[in-house]
């Protein structure tokens, strides 16, 4: 009779063991999150050039820890030129976050010399490398957002690798010399510019210290 | 000389004006102070996620394939299959994965890798309708063909399996309209058949195919 008084209790305790046991399997989840704002780079890109494109943020919103890797993949379809991923070097990948976690991610943009001009749109996708199995299947998740970019065809030709501002400041200083040349060959020539502030009360075959009453 | 000297500072003289007045174009002159208040505060960085919750993580209701290879533990040949979650009228559909989308409005997509046997060989390829012409499944009545297995996803609104594709394309079981359209927090809940080779002559028991939901910004 002892014993059988000792079977219902054990017989809970078990069940709570195994509700316990089961619960973390039951409750593991995986998710990966990318910022809603797309990635866009300040400016116009030149052909040729490289540029340093804003960091991308991601984050961990499962339950267990896991690796974050950034790919570019269009999926959608629109307007813009798809972006070969070789243009964009993506040195953090691979980042460890912990559960709800996040982390910039740095990016940067090469433009090779026969790009096209035009719009250039991507998706970035962060996928995370944990997953939860369910029944010989491995359940991901991934998130994208969008990288967005304008390449315009040179005004510079062969010049194209020097800063807007040298080149006006450039323009303005053999303008100011064009002029002052000018003035030194007009003033050999013998070429006079005289300014005179005529007065009223007073005639031009005057001396100047004359005055009429 | 210093006529053309004085000209110069002259002209000097006037590129400085010119440069300083537009400069402070926007000040009144005889300001003291700016009557304006600037106001500095952080925003935080909002995220389009997805997480994926599973209540149940086995592959049950096998059935298909014909004796000697019929199993209704495992995947049978010819076209065995088994379900997570079910879908099977008169029963209720159970959809026991869970996916939540959360951040600016946007869509879920999905896709599905190959099955990959533990051994590392032959793997099954991916079949199914609209996927494209090399990956048409071969087998009969539309099935899968040898290597070939195919993976359909289901809702508990009951739209009805839908084939996965290599790819990401919109998760139309997401969204009870039949759409993918994800609103700032929304979620569903799913469950998928996988559907067996014609035959294989791998003798791994052990496959593993991943299928990946993806969160996607707004177009």
């Amino acid at each position: 009779m002892p014993q059988r008084r000792w079977q219902v209790p054990s017989a809970v305790l078990l069940a709570l063991a195994g509700v316990w046991l089961a619960a973390p399997a039951a409750q593991a989840s995986v998710g990966v999150g990318i910022q809603a704002a797309p990635v866009r780079l300040a400016g116009v890109a030149h052909a040729g050039q490289s540029y340093q494109l804003p960091a991308v943020s991601v984050i961990n919103t499962g339950s267990q820890p896991e690796s974050i890797t950034v790919r570019v993949q269009r999926i959608l379809t629109g307007p813009g030129r798809a972006v070969p991923p070789a243009w964009v070097q993506i040195p953090g990948q691979g980042v460890r976050l912990a559960p709800h976690a996040e982390a910039s991610i740095p990016l940067s943009l090469s433009v090779p010399g026969g790009a096209k001009p035009g719009g250039y749109v991507t998706e970035l996708v962060a996928y995370g490398s944990a997953s939860v199995q369910a029944g010989g299947a491995s359940l991901g998740a991934a998130a994208a957002t969008k990288l967005e970019f304008r390449v315009v065809a040179d005004p510079g030709g062969l010049f194209w690798f020097i800063p807007g501002w040298v080149s006006w400041a450039a323009l303005w200083l053999f303008l100011l010399a064009l002029l002052a040349a000018a003035v030194t060959v007009a003033w050999k020539s013998g070429l006079r510019l005289r300014v005179t502030h005529d007065t009223p009360d007073r005639r031009a075959t005057d001396p100047r210290w004359s005055r009429h009453a | 000389m210093r006529s053309l000297t004085w000209f110069a500072i002259a002209i000097l003289a006037v590129f400085a004006v010119v440069k300083l007045g537009g400069g402070s174009g926007g000040q009144p002159a005889g300001a003291g102070h700016d009557p304006t208040l600037t106001i500095h505060f952080n925003a935080i960085n909002t995220y389009n996620t997805v997480t994926i919750s599973p209540s149940d993580v086995q592959c049950g209701h096998y059935h298909g394939g014909k004796f000697p290879n019929a199993s209704t533990n495992t995947l049978g040949q010819p076209n065995g299959m088994c379900s997570v979650g079910r879908d099977v009228p008169p029963h209720v559909v159970v959809a026991p994965i869970k996916i939540t989308y959360s951040g600016l409005s946007g869509s879920v997509f999905i896709q599905s890798g190959n099955a990959v046997p533990k051994d590392n060989g032959t793997q099954w390829h991916l079949c199914g309708p609209n996927i494209g012409p090399e990956s048409v499944c071969h087998g009969p009545q539309g099935k899968p063909g040898p290597y070939q297995f195919s993976v359909k996803n289901f809702n508990i609104v009951g739209l009805g399996p839908t084939s996965l594709r290599p790819w990401p394309t919109c998760d139309v079981n997401f969204d009870v309209d039949g759409r993918c359209h994800a609103h700032r927090t929304q979620s569903q809940q799913e469950g998928f058949n996988i559907i067996g080779p014609y035959w294989q002559k791998n003798p791994s028991t052990t496959w593993s195919v991943t299928i990946t939901w993806i969160a996607m910004p707004a177009k």
